[in-house]
């Protein structure tokens, strides 16, 4: 299974929001980070089809050597789902949503489970803990229960490629970590892309990393090999409150912690003062973040 | 000022300004009365020029006149008529025929005074229709005259009965409510003692004041403001307005205010917006000085007030009332936690309240359920134009202090309960008692929702997702509404004919050839027995009452003759279509079926089409539009049959509901008009019907009446169909670019269409 992005290019008027990105997706986690204008949604949008290539010059999108848009419904009938904005129909219920998209998404019958669609909505409310709320209606729930609602629709139906944008924005950690868990589970036999703000929920379950900017693909690798890339890059420092401000027009700083002695600012850059203590054990994702984006 | 800036936005002023625009049209379409304009007009002309005529006599003998008058026009034209009648030529060649009839109408002219015989040559001088409308008016001042010679006779009665009542035992008693009552009653109409009332022209004053609809648009739109004002409980800013210094007491003060300002500003601008158009229409500018008895409805009016003077007074009665019932609604909405539910028992209490005045009469002792109503209270001028009392032991209070002294005190309780309530409650509390029955019934429903086919869902987005459903209440009710108001009424001797087209009419009417043909006989018969009495009485043979006898047969032979002139003509014309197109119609009445779809239909058939396509519009430009606007179009696109498939089921449930909204709109319509004037013979030829010569004559000569109103049903839904179409495609816009400004442009076209096609076409 292989979702190839070839040379994939999107202009909206005069902003070139993609500029002839290449990669090959298999099965797996991806998280994809970028920030707000990267040219994240704009990818997820022409790999699902909601918005145009630009002609014959936008580049193809091959699953398994063939253009999805050649394949059509088929294709779209092995994607799902989650986009960054919750969109629902506040009167419906999440059964009633769900059997909707059910039916949508043309699903029939049983699975290779052997269980049938109401089945299977059950079980995807029960995993989105929803069981208790199953026939009230969506517009009343928080900002939390709305998102596991449209996390459930995009798993229905078992999915091939399972596209999330934010997916746990709005989730308490205890949710975040749950649903973190349940798609680490599903990523065996899938091609899984999650586009996030949040590092720390790429960190723990993505197997390969994307790092989007400017429309292009500036960096990729899995989380050891990117965090091995800053080594010698990242350091500390501690100073004062007054210093804070110069040391942030000149380096980038991330965590800024409360010590005894002072305020500890993380830095990260190729060029830090001398006066930092590199940091050899600690580094993460959010590091080569802001390595790449500040 | 900011919340009165939230509440009366652009959109809001809009609708103020549409429904101040759709009352105007419902005060002319109530006026018009199944006219047209320059009927309306014409009439309105004839009673200013009536009432100049007979404005400097005394009111008695204004009345004899018109009497008199209006009789002589009948009875001239009848005898016109019959003169011009086949039966009449050809009883013109028998022997004493014609020279008899001829006698007649120029006896009348002679007979008559000069005033007379100039009314029956300008009765002549005009055409059909404005001799009608003439003599609608003559009746009209009539009965006005009557009245009002009548009016300080009525008014001295009441003191001569007090005076005579006090005599009685039972009435004596002077601690008992009946003396209280009759001493009370005379008191009242101490004040009106001196009032003079004469004839002047008071028709724009007597039409505003009968118009009551003006009322429950104002209601309408203080609803609207109200639901408006309890956005924050659905939108997530209850929390934030809750947290805020001015967020509580202030604020509930602000919107009472807000309701007290709002309501004043909605009524002004109905008001006298009518009232002006009202004058506009009839004038008369100068004779709202003058009493306001001398509107006929206003003869128990016991306050000495001039037609100017009581508009004034009236229109601050009915902010009263207005303002009234808005704060008690707020209170509710502001104690019911969620607005809809609130809405919902709102709906249902003004349904339980309508029932009741509908049903029980003002004489029954729980009459008190019909005066203390919301209806009541909506159609305020009829209530403080009436005279009654309610009362105990030697109290006694009219029925109108007690409304405005019941209705003022509900509302300060109410204002006042709602203003500490507001301030009080928290948004996050536990859930009421109405919230958790309201969600029991909503859970039952959403498990059998969930089982709904997609199809049934699009519908269901249509109408409740996309609240369409405010949209479906208001073209159903303006269908009831003109499908019952402006009814025809016939006279006795068409609704004489009409039973005997029911018993005896249809494909076999032998039975009234048979009957016309003896009534000629039977006249012709009477003309010779008229004859050899004439020689007879010339040879003294018999006596002047004899001849008197046998003559006055005559009369009436001809008077029955005149009766059934109806079924000659339609006879001739059943043997001219047999001759033309070699069709046998059958004998039917034309009435009922002219109010249903002939010429006194126009207007009606106009506004249900013209409401059927905007509701069309209104709803099923969401369809796509509510895609983009809830966020999900992104995901169905993106689902396997989120394109094709769905689209698909979305036109299905679209074509569904414009079916189903032009079904219940032409169902309601003719169902009410089955019960009103019937439909018979529905499987006769449509030719049958005589004002459907010359209408598409391919169509009509080739179906029954009942297929000509499913040929014309099927006309109305190909229109809303149509506009289905263009919806979709509205909708389509809307949803990709966002502007919806093509929404209304686009109505605006449909809307002109359909009255190019209405006029020019006889199925639309």
């Amino acid at each position: 299974m292989e979702l190839e992005l070839k040379n994939l290019k999107k202009t909206y008027g005069t902003v070139q929001a993609l500029k002839g990105v290449s990669y090959t997706f298999t099965a797996g986690i991806y998280g994809i980070l970028g920030a707000n204008g990267a040219g994240k949604s704009t990818m997820i949008n022409l790999i699902t089809d909601n918005v145009s290539r630009d002609g014959t010059d936008g580049g193809e999108i091959l699953f398994d050597g063939e253009d999805i848009l050649k394949l059509g419904k088929d294709f779209r009938a092995l994607v799902g789902y989650m986009p960054q904005q919750q969109g629902f129909y506040e009167d419906f219920s999440p059964k009633a949503f769900l059997k909707y998209m059910a039916e949508i998404k043309g699903l029939k019958g049983k699975n290779n489970e052997g269980k049938s669609v109401n089945e299977q909505i059950d079980e995807l409310i029960e995993v989105v803990n929803l069981t208790h709320v199953a026939y009230k209606k969506i517009g009343g729930f928080s900002g939390g229960m709305k998102q596991r609602v449209l996390l459930a629709q995009a798993l229905l139906g078992n999915p091939k490629i399972l596209i999330l944008d934010e997916p746990t924005a709005g989730l308490d950690p205890k949710e975040r970590i749950g649903i973190r868990n349940y798609i680490a589970e599903l990523s065996k036999d899938k091609i899984i892309l999650f586009a996030t703000h949040v590092v720390s929920d790429i960190e723990c379950i993505a197997d390969h990393v994307l790092l989007i900017k400017k429309g292009e693909i500036v960096v990729t690798g899995t989380p050891v090999e990117l965090i091995e890339q800053m080594h010698g890059k990242v350091a500390e420092i501690t100073c004062t409150l007054d210093d804070v401000g110069k040391l942030q027009e000149q380096y980038k700083v991330g965590n800024i912690r409360q010590r005894r002695n002072g305020l500890a600012l993380r830095l990260v850059g190729d060029k830090l003062p001398e006066e930092a203590v590199k940091v050899e054990d600690n580094i993460d994702l959010e590091d080569v973040y802001l390595y790449y984006f500040e | 000022m900011g919340e009165a800036k939230r509440i009366f936005s652009k959109k809001m002023c809009i609708l103020i300004g549409i429904a101040v625009v759709v009352n105007l049209g419902l005060f002319l379409y109530g006026e018009l009365g199944g006219r047209s304009i320059s009927d309306m007009m014409f009439a309105k002309k004839q009673y200013q020029e009536l009432v100049e005529r007979y404005q400097g006599m005394e009111a008695d003998k204004a009345a004899e006149q018109v009497g008199t008058e209006f009789s002589a026009v009948r009875r001239y034209a009848k005898l016109l008529t019959a003169k011009e009648t086949k039966e009449q030529e050809n009883l013109s060649s028998m022997p004493g025929g014609s020279s008899q009839t001829q006698i007649s109408a120029e006896e009348l002219m002679e007979q008559s005074d000069e005033a007379t015989r100039e009314m029956i040559k300008y009765h002549q001088s005009l055409t059909e229709e404005q001799q009608v409308q003439l003599e609608l008016q003559m009746k009209e001042l009539r009965s006005k005259l009557t009245y009002l010679a009548g009016y300080k006779k009525s008014v001295d009665n009441v003191f001569t009965n007090a005076e005579n009542m006090k005599k009685f035992s039972i009435f004596s008693k002077k601690d008992s409510y009946s003396y209280s009552n009759i001493i009370r009653t005379a008191k009242d109409f101490e004040r009106v003692r001196d009032v003079e009332v004469t004839l002047d022209n008071d028709k724009a004053a007597d039409a505003f004041v009968h118009y009551n609809l003006m009322y429950y648009i104002a209601a309408g739109l203080m609803v609207v403001i109200i639901y408006g004002l309890f956005d924050e409980r659905e939108n997530g800013m209850w929390q934030i307005v809750h947290n805020t210094p001015k967020g509580r007491t202030e604020l509930a003060v602000k919107r009472l205010l807000l309701l007290v300002c709002g309501s004043f500003a909605i009524l002004l601008l109905l008001y006298a917006s009518t009232f002006l158009m009202s004058l506009g229409l009839y004038g008369g500018f100068s004779d709202l000085a003058n009493p306001v008895q001398t509107l006929q409805d206003y003869g128990k009016f016991t306050y000495a007030l001039s037609k100017g003077g009581y508009i004034l007074r009236l229109f601050f009665l009915s902010w009263f009332v207005l303002c009234g019932l808005s704060v008690i609604l707020w209170a509710l909405f502001v104690v019911f936690r969620n607005r809809n539910h609130t809405l919902i028992c709102t709906a249902v209490f003004v349904g339980i309240e309508i029932l009741v005045y509908q049903k029980i009469e003002i004489q029954s002792i729980y009459n008190a359920f019909h005066y203390i109503n919301v209806v009541s209270f909506l159609r305020i001028s009829d209530l403080y134009s009436i005279y009654m009392n309610w009362g105990f032991g030697t109290y006694v209070f009219s029925v109108m202090s007690v409304v405005v002294f019941s209705l003022g005190m509900v509302s300060v309780l109410a204002a006042v309960i709602a203003t500490v309530r507001y301030a009080g409650m928290r948004p996050e509390t536990r859930v009421t008692w109405l919230a958790r029955a309201f969600a029991v019934v909503h859970k039952q429903y959403q498990k059998l929702f969930a089982k709904y086919p997609v199809v049934l869902k699009e519908v269901h987005k249509l109408i409740i997702t996309g609240k369409g459903l405010w949209a479906v209440v208001c073209v159903l009710i303006i269908a009831v509404y003109f499908s019952t108001s402006g009814q025809m009424t016939f006279t006795d001797a068409q609704k004489e004919r009409d039973k005997m087209y029911l018993e005896h009419g249809g494909e076999d009417y032998s039975y009234i050839v048979d009957y016309v043909e003896e009534q000629k006989e039977n006249y012709r018969k009477a003309v010779e027995n008229m004859e050899a009495a004439a020689e007879k009485y010339e040879r003294g043979e018999i006596d002047l009452s004899e001849y008197s006898s046998v003559v006055s047969s005559v009369y009436y032979q001809r008077a029955a003759l005149s009766m059934i002139q109806e079924y000659q003509e339609k006879i001739s014309y059943a043997e001219r279509i047999k001759e033309e197109y070699g069709v046998d119609i059958w004998l039917v009445s034309d009435r009922g079926y002219e109010e249903i779809f002939g010429q006194y239909s126009s207007q009606r058939e106009l506004i249900l089409l013209i409401a059927l396509v905007t509701v069309v519009m209104l709803i099923i430009s969401e369809c796509i539009a509510m895609e983009y606007r809830t966020g999900m179009n992104m995901i169905v696109h993106s689902a396997g049959r989120g394109r094709g498939f769905f689209m698909c089921q979305k036109i299905i449930a679209c074509v569904l509901v414009t079916i189903g909204l032009t079904v219940a709109v032409y169902g309601i319509d003719y169902w009410n008009l089955y019960k009103i004037y019937g439909m018979p013979y529905l499987s006769a030829p449509a030719v049958s019907l005589t004002f459907l010569e010359g209408t598409s004559m391919k169509l009509v000569l080739n179906t029954t009446i009942g297929g000509w109103i499913a040929i014309c049903f099927a006309a109305r839904a190909a229109v809303a169909l149509v506009t289905m179409a263009a919806a979709v495609f509205v909708s389509k816009i809307i949803g990709k670019k966002g502007n919806r400004s093509i929404m209304p442009i686009v109505l605006v076209g449909l809307i002109a269409a359909v009255c190019i096609l209405h006029k020019v076409t006889a199925v639309i």
